[in-house]
């Protein structure tokens, strides 16, 4: 799909640590405080920011020589949508569990994934990447749109992993 | 009866439960690196004074966002806090958000269907 981007509002990509995530954050806020006026709108790129860099920096199953899928994670926007597209590498041995995932959640609506994310957070705890496995259900139910997803492999071991959220301008 | 006072960062919230002024308390963002971290000391306070309360508790949370770590802990606390009432310790849940933050107002909702503690959502105004 073709979109007429009108702006990159942030853009980064290379290694991904708490204080690079944070840096990031906190220019993401800046620059989503200059571009958007409505409340909603604003905190639910700021959530999905938070929520993604998370996810990067959880389970990027980094490559020994990550030059093939470097992080990265792009704010963007078009004429009816705020994009932000997170990339990391996986290894390939969790694409099935990853892609069977998003697949169920991309299947709910919003009243659905709701009762999925209640699941969720009353029977499961807080993995030990520190996840409590609710990101991609949180960035589905902030996003209102379904995730657009792609693996591309890299080797035998190791493939890389872009997740495309959109957020609707009002 | 102790006072836990942990004061906010960027990434961690205000955190007051003072039962001397009867101020119970947990506001501003949560985004932290390790939420269990930051919230273990919000469990051994409730382990410890809970039931030594002998006033209603009004527990006002009023957070700007938290991310999903925090919010299995957010529930996790809820869950002990819910223990203490059905055991008789009077509570009563403010939920706080923006009147305009819309996916807040729902996490309070969805928040009150899981524990039975009397919830109230109270949405800001702006100027608030």
């Amino acid at each position: 799909m073709m979109l007429n981007i009108n702006k990159d509002i942030l853009r980064y990509e290379g290694d991904l640590d708490v204080e690079k995530i944070r840096m990031l954050l906190n220019e993401a806020k800046q620059k989503i405080n200059q571009h958007e006026s409505n409340v909603s709108i604003k905190k639910k790129l700021f959530c999905v920011a938070v929520e993604s860099l998370d996810n990067i920096k959880k389970h990027c199953d980094l490559a020994p020589n990550n030059v093939a899928c470097p992080c990265l994670f792009i704010l963007e926007r078009d004429e009816k949508h705020y994009l932000i597209k997170a990339r990391n590498t996986i290894l390939n041995k969790n694409i099935l569990n990853l892609e069977n995932h998003l697949h169920a959640i991309n299947l709910l609506n919003k009243e659905g994934l709701r009762k999925l994310y209640a699941k969720i957070i009353t029977n499961g705890d807080v993995s030990d990447k520190g996840g409590a496995g609710l990101g991609l259900i949180d960035i589905s139910i902030r996003s209102g749109n379904k995730l657009v997803y792609s693996f591309e492999k890299i080797d035998d071991n190791y493939s890389c992993f872009t997740l495309i959220i959109k957020i609707d301008n009002l | 009866m102790s006072i836990l006072e942990i004061k906010s960062s960027t990434y961690s919230p205000k955190i007051l439960f003072d039962p001397k002024k009867n101020i119970y308390e947990i506001s501003g963002q949560s985004i932290p690196e390790n939420a269990i971290e930051t919230f273990a000391p919000v469990f051994k306070w409730i382990d410890e004074n809970i039931t030594k309360i002998d006033k209603k508790i009004e527990f006002n949370i009023n957070l700007d966002y938290f991310n999903t770590a925090s919010a299995k802990i957010l529930l996790d606390i809820l869950i002990k806090l819910e223990k203490s009432y059905n055991s008789g310790v009077d509570m009563h849940i403010n939920w706080y958000h923006d009147e305009d933050d819309l996916d807040m107002q729902t996490a309070g909702e969805d928040y009150s269907e899981i524990v039975s503690i009397p919830f109230t959502i109270i949405p800001l105004k702006e100027d608030n």
